[in-house]
């Protein structure tokens, strides 16, 4: 016994250094555990708690900026709306509202942005108590930004798109021709499109919107524009580095988009 | 002694605010950031428990990572770095130094030099790793150990002097 003791005590540092090493691996690694979850909550609420004050100095030097964003922003859906509908397509759609849409925006600011990073999240100033939820999809005033990952009752971290992890259903606007695209890694506002099959016609420029296949994003937001096609000798899908329409690195506000029907969606792909 | 840790507890706060709302945001070449914060654990009395050394790191490392969500990347490097100093230490000043903190005007210049690199290179070899956790990104890896090792080391030149212990 006294020699167990004596052993703890000669080789304390060490043993309490791989004692921190397996906390932190732990902290890292595990996320679907209570206790992480716990901690993850935390983490959001402090960082942003501290980020907040922050943004808010900052954000008065920046506010002919921002008011210049959203009068562009503004003038674009408006002429969306006026060219879309006509009187009768309107009296249509409010027939249709009676039963609610399917989807809800809720507009929110980004306190923190990561873009430099292999597994970039954002953080953003709304949280369940505004009713953003897990798994939502996240979209910036020209296209698509990421989805909820965590919530905390006044914030949201967002997985962005700018992760190697994430994988989003996209597809050409005048094709209709499907396929993944993800990130490599690389540059923030390139990104790839795979398992697009060379029997259909892809050519740079070509416009790419959400697919609408997943329960996140409604179909037909942008996303980008093609700007390099490959086709491998063997293989029978294109290469395709796709560039991305919003500009990843200078995000001040997002819309969280809430499908009211994706319980019902999941439900069903689950059975 | 209660004097020397209150002291480093509001310089460790300061460094923690300031990695966290300044220097975590500078972005050289669209990546680089300098790990201030370092200049807590190279400054840290080399003639004090080293048990303790390692619990002061993971603090200053976890509370890190949990404000700018890096998932334990800071917390790993930090100890890692608490470890391994008295080798660090050892190779730097030789085996008989009576040495309480690096920056002792009596050791030369070089010797003090090698000590904060060797400190330096191994976070941030440790915190590049860590922040990918994959081996497929070597050449990324490289790339953001080298330019965020050199950057660091010349902010925490500068923030050592300024910072530097009485005798």
């Amino acid at each position: 016994m006294q020699w167990i003791l004596n052993a703890i005590l000669r080789y304390q540092n060490l043993l309490l250094y791989l004692f921190l090493l397996f906390i932190s691996l732990l902290y890292s690694s595990v996320k679907s555990e209570f206790h992480q979850n716990r901690l993850s909550k935390a983490s959001l609420l402090i960082s942003g708690t501290l980020y907040q004050p922050f943004v808010v100095l900052t954000d008065y030097t920046r506010l002919s900026k921002h008011n210049q964003d959203l009068l562009t922003e503004n003038n674009s859906l408006k002429n969306l709306v006026l060219a879309q509908f006509n009187r009768a397509e309107i009296d249509a759609l409010e027939e249709e509202n009676i039963a609610g849409p399917q989807y809800v925006s809720v507009p929110a600011k980004i306190i923190k942005n990561s873009f430099n990073k292999n597994r970039n999240v954002l953080l953003i100033n709304k949280g369940e108590k505004e009713g953003i939820g897990t798994e939502m999809g996240v979209i910036g005033p020209t296209g698509i930004i990421g989805i909820i990952n965590k919530t905390s009752n006044s914030y949201a971290s967002v997985l962005s798109i700018l992760n190697t992890d994430l994988k989003i259903n996209a597809k050409f606007k005048s094709s209709q021709v499907f396929g993944s695209l993800h990130w490599s890694g690389k540059a923030p506002n390139h990104m790839l499109l795979e398992d697009v099959s060379v029997v259909n016609p892809v050519a740079v420029g070509d416009t790419l919107v959400t697919g609408g296949m997943s329960a996140y994003f409604p179909e037909g937001i942008p996303i980008g524009t093609v700007l390099m096609v490959e086709q491998p000798e063997n293989g029978g899908y294109y290469e395709i580095e796709v560039e991305l329409i919003n500009n990843m690195t200078n995000l001040n506000y997002v819309y969280v988009i809430e499908n009211k029907d994706r319980e019902e969606i999941v439900e069903l792909l689950a059975q | 002694m209660v004097q020397y840790y209150t002291s480093f507890f509001f310089q460790a706060v300061l460094f923690l605010i300031l990695q966290a709302l300044f220097f975590d945001h500078i972005n050289l070449f669209g990546f680089g950031n300098p790990a201030v914060y370092l200049v807590l654990l190279i400054n840290y009395r080399f003639n004090l428990n080293q048990f303790g050394f390692i619990l002061i790191s993971f603090a200053i490392g976890f509370t890190l990572d949990v404000i700018t969500q890096t998932a334990g990347a800071h917390s790993v490097a930090s100890i890692t770095v608490a470890f391994f100093r008295p080798f660090i230490v050892n190779y730097s000043f030789g085996k008989n130094n009576e040495l309480t903190h690096p920056l002792n005007t009596s050791i030369s210049l070089s010797n003090r030099m090698i000590y904060i690199l060797s400190i330096i290179l191994l976070h941030q070899l440790i915190f590049s790793f860590f922040a990918f956790f994959s081996f497929s990104h070597g050449y990324k890896i490289m790339l953001y150990f080298v330019v965020n090792s050199l950057f660091s080391f010349g902010i925490i030149i500068a923030s050592l002097y300024l910072f530097r212990p009485k005798e």
